[in-house]
Formats: C-alpha cells, structure tokens, sequence
C-alpha cells in the first residue's frame, strides 16, 4: 500500500476537516435511514472504507459524533 | 389457462415493446430489465396492462421483479391474483 | 464567431466559385462579411461575425511579410496579454483582432502556441514557405471543423453542409456513425455521421503537405491520481475556483467590441455566470431565457428570481410542442447529426430571440456539470459504486431513492425496478462503471435498424471500443474522473456543445462564450479531489460553496433539473405538421435504408395513441432518432445540405497565385 499523501483524507488531522465539508452543504432527505445511506455513500467515498448493513443505519450514521466514532474505528 | 396468460402477456411484450419484431420476443424466463426490453420507465405502461387487461390492482409494493421482472414471473403473478383469470377482453 | 472552409489540392489553384459557395453556405456563421485566398495549391475561404476589431479585422489575414495566412473561427480571450508578449518580442501587428495574435503567436513558439491559447477556436493556418496547411481546434470542441480527403487533396470546414457544395464530396450516411450514435449520443471524433467525412479531434492539430495528413493532440484531459491532488481543502479550493471562474467570465464579458449578453436557465451554472458578469458592467445587463408552456418543463420562476435579484434587463421566449415541430428539420439541417432529444430546437428559438433584440454575444453556463461534477449520471456512478461494494445489500439497494426522489414517493413509481435498472451491469472493476446505463439503454435503438443495416454497422468494426482510448493513467485515477473523461469525449463535444451549443446559437449568427471552459478553470477543476465536485450525492458541491453569497438559496437548493424539452409530443399529437409523415413514409424510409419500415410504423402508432405523452425514455428517444435521421437522410444524402447564399460583403478576395513562394 502506497504511503498515504499528508494531506488524505485518512491522516487524523484531516478527518475532522473532511467531515466538516460534508455537514457544511447537504440536502437532508427527510427520511433518516435514507439520511444514513446518503452519509454512508459520502463516508465510503470521501476515506476509502466499506460499512457493514449493520452500520449503515441511523444509528451510527445519523449526527457528526456518530459517524466521527465509526471512522475512527475504520481507520485505526 | 396458464397458456392463454401467457401467450396474451407475450403479445403485449412484442407489440408494446418490440413493435411486433417476433424475432427478438424473450424467452419466458429472460429478464426484461436485462435484456434491454423494458427500461425504468417503461415498466408503468406494463403496469397499466395488467390493470387494465386482467382488471387487477397493483400495489406499490408488488412492482418487484419477483411478479413483474419476467414473462413467467407476470404469467405467474397473474394467476396467483386472480386464479380464473380471464383477460378482461 | 464565424465559418472557415477551404480546399488543398495538388493541381491547379482551387476554383474561385467553389470557394464562394462554401462560404456562403456559412453565411448564417458570418453575415458581417467574407473573404477568400487562392494559392498555388490552396484555398481558404471565411465567413465573419465581426465581434472584435469590427473595421479592421477581415480575413483571410497574415503576418508582416504574407508568408503565413489565417482563416479562424473563435476567440483567444487572452488575446490582449499575448499580443503585448509577442510585440516585446518584436512582432508588427497591423489589426487590434485576436485573429492576428495567433498568426504572431505561430511564427513565434510554433504548435506550443496552443498551450498559449485561452480560448475557443477552429483554424486553418497556410505557410507559403513550407506549403504547409496547419488545423487546429480547441481542447474540448467548442468550435467544429470538419474535413475529407478527396482525390490526393482535402476539403475542409466549420461545417458539413459547406464540404457538400463540393459535389466531388460523396455524400453518404456512416454505418459506423449510426452504431456510435446510437450508443454514445453522438459519434466519437474522428468520426461523424457521414461516411468519409471527418472531424477533427478537440485537442488536436493537424498538417497537411508533401509527407501527407497526419494529426495528433496537443492537449488530453488528465486528472491526478486519487489520493494525490494537490490542494485538499475546502475552503481554499472554493476561493481558488471562485477567482478562476470570475476572470473566465470577466474576459468572456469584456473582450468584446459589441454588447454581450447573459443566458438565464433558472440553474446553478448560468445564474453564477450571469452574477459574475453582472458586476462588470454599469449599464443593466441583457438576460435570456427559454420557457415552456409546459409546466413540467418550465423554470420560469427561477429564472425571474435571478433576473430580479441582479437586475438585469430580461427577456425570454415562451415555447410549446408545436414550435419545436415547427423548427425541427431547420435544427437537423444544422446540427448536422441524428438527434436523440428535441431540446435543441428551444435553444434554436432562444438565439433568434437574442438576434432580434440586437445581440451577437452570450456568456452561458456550458461545462459546469461535465467540470465540475453536476450531471445526474455522476450521481447514478456513485450509487452504483455503492452498490458493487454488496450487491446483495438490501439497505444499499434503497440508494436509488436518493437518485430520484420522486420515484419513491408517486403512485405506481416503480423503486425496485429503478433499482434492477441502475444495478444492471455491476462490475467493481469496470472503467465504463458510470455509463453502462446510459449506454445500454441508448443501444435499445438498435433494435428499429434494418437488417441489412446491422449487418453494415457490424462490417465497418463496430462496435466503438471507446475504452481502448482511455488513457494508461486513469486505472489510478477516482472512479468520478474516470466518468468525467467519458463525458467530456463523448456527450460534451459530440451534444451539448455541437447540437446544443454552437450549432444553434451559430444558426442565428450568434456567439456562445462558455467561462466554464476557460483553459485555467478546466485545469483548476480537473485537478481538484472527486469529493469537491460530487460531495457524497451533492452535485457540484465547490461550485455552490464558492457563490453561495450570489446565489438565492431557493437556487442553491433546488434539485438538479437536466434542461429538458417536450419530445414525442411535439411530433406524434395531432396537429402535426406533415413533414413528420413526410419523412416516415414508406419511400423515405425505403430510400434510407436505416430503419425497418414495419417496427416505424409500430413506434408512431404507439406514439400517436397517446399524443406522444407519457411515453419512457427510450421510446422518446426511439421517435427523436427515427424523425431526425430521416431528415438529416433528406437533407443530406438526397439534397447536398445547402440552402445556398451569396457570401456576405463587404467580400475581401486575395489572389496569390501568379506570386512566386516569398
């Protein structure tokens, strides 16, 4: 696996960062499990990780703290 | 009885979709989607058949490819609504 | 704007009436003027749209000493820059035209002029001294130049109805053009819909002389591999595309010496590009839009918002189903190519509308979702991305919902099937992940060919192997960008800014300037990462931060609406005019050859049952093919495509034949 570039999305430093920009412009759905999906769809993209069923639910994906603990599960 | 569905659900195939091209008629078991016959948008006006033509009621939840996505699955789908099913001519 | 042609020949000098018919076959390009050059060996023909430099720049023009001379169609925006470089450099410039600076600009850095070049353009370049002819045309195929190769020689120009006043030209429809288009849209460059007729590639130059025809790219699009772009920030990647858009569209807005006005779609793109101008002009600005008495098509409201908030001076034409029928074979007869919507036809009526209100110029919103990430199609790539990860996964299948909400939420919608729709075709490793959809469903096309027609299209190796033409790098590039070099080959040349763009705006004598282009905001824009294009399923997410303070919020907001326009209806309702059974006729049809005569019949009786309303995509798509092919068969192979004019005067003729080489 290449080096990651210092400024990835992945590196710690920049994960906040990232996350930032997703909750800064979006268009809620209205539905919070399709809420859930359009967050995992970002999350997969933005750091390069595959969730489970499981996790693709408002549980871990509705609310920043939310999805900042389940990143950091993934990237650790 | 299973014959007669089919083969008016057939027809309805080729004219609708394949403006009577016969040769290009699916297999019952083919996919429409897959096979390029009915595209995301098409697949209303095969709803509208059946409602029309078998006087059934579609629910929402039944526009699944299990009842609708083949030949078979609609002939299927057809019977199990309505078992004396006769084409509402 | 304008029209170019030409001929290279190895006998005699070209034909001086030749030469004047192709240029008046552009006159529509060029009702300001005209010129032509004969040489031993060549001819260049011009028809002008004077925009800048009005008195003093005619052509066909040259350098100092007449060694090299110019026939050009566009506009280098960065003119004034280059030009002062190249007069530090010690170049003698007679005109204040852009034309000028490119005829310096070769004689001093050669094809690396090109990079130079900010702009739009399609020329033709003739060096006496090395009996050189040079063609040139702009990196993503703003302008249109085609040619063919006739008896040791070769015709050239901005468009195909001018090579088809040569009768020397076969005139033939292209099997193979007819696969592409039905796949793809439209054919791929080189390629065209006619047989033996050839466009040159955007991004390419061409030389013809004693070695042959040759050609090659001076410029491809690339992309940074994923992970690697260079700039990761938000925030600062706003303020840098921000900077680049407004100096794209200030340059579009001011280089002029006539009045330039805005389009007004009621979207994101245009509403930028029309704030942008806006600030840099004191007198209000002149603003168009298109309207449909269809609500479902309109955008009116949106449309009055922006023009209100800016307070420009606006303008707008109201179009319904009879109009476009009404102006449809004019709008085949220029695009020049089978069309799979009708939407060109209402932007054929928007550039008359601009015409009669005294404009020659308009800034429009071009590019923005090839660019920078706004088409649904980038949207539809990433859920299915999404979906190879598990394709079994229920909860993922329900992302289709977020595709079109719309489908969930109407009775009798169907959501699974729009899930077995888009998840067809699902290969994790597939470079064409993003268009097996769009391409799939195009090709159901096929299926209205002759036999005899398929058999043709399968001689003449079709089907295209487009991803034969992907570059080496892109295996390492993010799966949007991979998306964006399809579109940016495919739909954006060969639709949106031919059949779309410079075709109709050129057919009313108007010129389209598209800051989403500009050289720098393409190269900003390619190198950004793929979030700050598409942000999860939020389109054109940078571009929104960027002019958040411009934009409404209700237009900021409101759901991506592709610019679309009544279809079938327009054609299959009764009322019709009857040019549509004209065409579909059984002589017509059997004059063709394209189409099976009985499956036609099938199409328009299923059509006509209900107006022409309701009908799927691709059943739209099916009339559209069928009525614009047979016409173009009409106009084209059975007519020469010409509705001939004299050329425009003042008409400025150059003869350098009884000139020795200098």
């Amino acid at each position: 696996m290449p080096s990651r570039p210092p400024d990835a999305p992945t590196a710690p430093h920049r994960v906040d960062a990232v996350l930032d920009e997703f909750y800064a412009l979006r268009t809620p759905s209205g539905d919070p499990v399709l809420d859930a999906i359009a967050t995992a769809i970002f999350v997969e993209d933005a750091f390069g990780v595959t969730l489970s069923d499981a996790e693709i639910d408002p549980a871990h994906l509705a609310g920043r703290d939310a999805v900042r603990h389940l990143l950091t599960r993934h990237l650790a | 009885m299973v014959e007669q569905v089919q083969s008016r659900i057939m027809g309805f195939i080729v004219s609708n979709y394949l403006f009577g091209d016969e040769s290009r008629a699916p297999e019952p078991d083919e996919s429409l989607l897959e096979s390029g016959i009915v595209d995301s948008t098409g697949i209303l006006e095969l709803i509208q058949f059946l409602e029309s033509d078998f006087a059934l009621e579609v629910k929402d939840s039944e526009t699944v490819p299990d009842n609708l996505g083949s030949v078979a699955n609609l002939t299927r789908f057809v019977l199990e609504r309505s078992p004396d099913a006769e084409p509402a001519s | 704007m304008c029209g170019i042609c030409g001929v290279a020949t190895p006998g005699p000098p070209p034909d001086a009436a030749l030469l004047l018919r192709m240029v008046g076959r552009l006159r529509h390009r060029g009702p300001d003027g005209s010129g032509y050059l004969r040489d031993q060996g060549v001819g260049l023909g011009h028809a002008r749209l004077a925009i800048i430099d009005t008195t003093g720049g005619a052509q066909p023009l040259s350098n100092e000493d007449g060694s090299l001379w110019i026939v050009f169609n566009g506009e280098i925006f960065n003119y004034v820059e280059l030009g002062n470089e190249l007069r530090s450099r010690g170049h003698a410039f007679r005109t204040a035209s852009d034309t000028e600076v490119i005829v310096h600009a070769w004689e001093e850095w050669g094809e690396r002029a090109l990079d130079r070049f900010n702009g739009q353009w399609a020329f033709a370049l003739w060096d006496r001294t090395r009996r050189q002819l040079v063609l040139s045309r702009d990196r993503l195929g703003v302008r249109p130049l085609y040619y063919a190769h006739t008896g040791g020689g070769l015709v050239f120009a901005s468009e195909v109805k001018a090579l088809f006043a040569d009768p020397s030209v076969p005139r033939a429809l292209d099997p193979a053009g007819l696969d592409e288009t039905f796949t793809y849209w439209s054919t791929v460059a080189p390629r065209t819909p006619f047989a033996g007729v050839r466009q040159l590639e955007p991004g390419h130059v061409a030389y013809l002389d004693a070695h042959g025809f040759r050609s090659h790219p001076y410029w491809s699009i690339d992309f940074p591999p994923r992970g690697e772009e260079p700039g990761q920030d938000a925030v600062a990647n706003a303020e840098g595309l921000r900077e680049r858009i407004v100096e794209a569209s200030r340059l579009r807005f001011t280089r002029s010496d006539v009045p330039v006005g805005a389009y007004l779609s009621g979207g994101i793109d245009s509403s930028v590009t029309a704030a942008v101008v806006a600030r840099h002009t004191d007198v209000p600005l002149d603003t168009f839009s298109l309207r449909f008495a269809d609500d479902e098509f309109d955008e009116g409201d949106y449309q009055q918002l922006m023009a209100r908030r800016l307070g420009t001076r606006h303008h707008d034409v109201v179009v319904g189903p009879q109009d476009v029928a009404e102006v449809f074979p004019e709008v085949v007869r220029h695009a020049e190519a089978p069309l799979l919507r009708a939407a060109p036809a209402p932007l054929f009526l928007l550039s008359r509308l601009v015409r009669a209100s005294g404009y020659k110029v308009v800034v429009t919103g071009e590019g923005a979702d090839e660019v920078l990430g706004g088409y649904d199609l980038y949207r539809e790539a990433r859920v299915r991305e999404f979906w190879t990860r598990d394709p079994s996964s229920d909860v993922r299948g329900r992302a289709a919902e977020l595709l079109y909400p719309w489908m969930a939420r109407a009775p009798g919608q169907a959501p699974a099937f729009a899930r077995g729709f888009f998840g067809l075709h699902l290969a994790a490793d597939d470079p064409a992940l993003s268009h097996r959809p769009r391409w799939t469903s195009t090709a159901a096309l096929k299926g209205l060919l002759t036999a005899d027609m398929r058999a043709r299209c399968a001689e003449s190796g079709a089907p295209l192997d487009l991803l034969a033409r992907l570059p080496a790098q892109s295996a390492g590039w993010d799966p949007l960008a991979r998306a964006q070099w399809l579109e940016m080959t495919t739909l954006l040349p060969g639709y949106i800014l031919s059949s779309q763009g410079d075709r109709m705006l050129m057919a009313n004598s108007i010129e389209g300037r598209f800051p989403f282009l500009d050289r720098d905001v393409v190269a900003y824009a390619d190198a950004l990462p793929a979030r700050h294009k598409l942000s999860g399923l939020e389109e054109k997410y940078l571009l929104k931060r960027a002019f958040a303070d411009l934009l409404p919020p209700e237009i900021v907001r409101r759901p991506k609406q592709p610019y679309r326009a009544p279809d079938a209806a327009s054609f299959c309702a009764p009322g019709a005019p009857d040019w549509v059974s004209d065409v579909t006729g059984a002589d017509a049809l059997a004059a063709a050859g394209v189409f099976e005569p009985r499956l036609v019949q099938g199409l328009l009786t299923k059509a006509r049952r209900s107006g022409g309303s309701g009908l799927g995509n691709t059943d739209n798509m099916r009339v559209l093919a069928v009525l614009s092919t047979q016409l173009l068969h009409h106009q084209f192979v059975v007519g020469d495509g010409g509705d001939d004019a004299a050329p425009a005067t003042p008409l400025t003729a150059i003869d350098l034949t009884g000139e020795g080489q200098p």
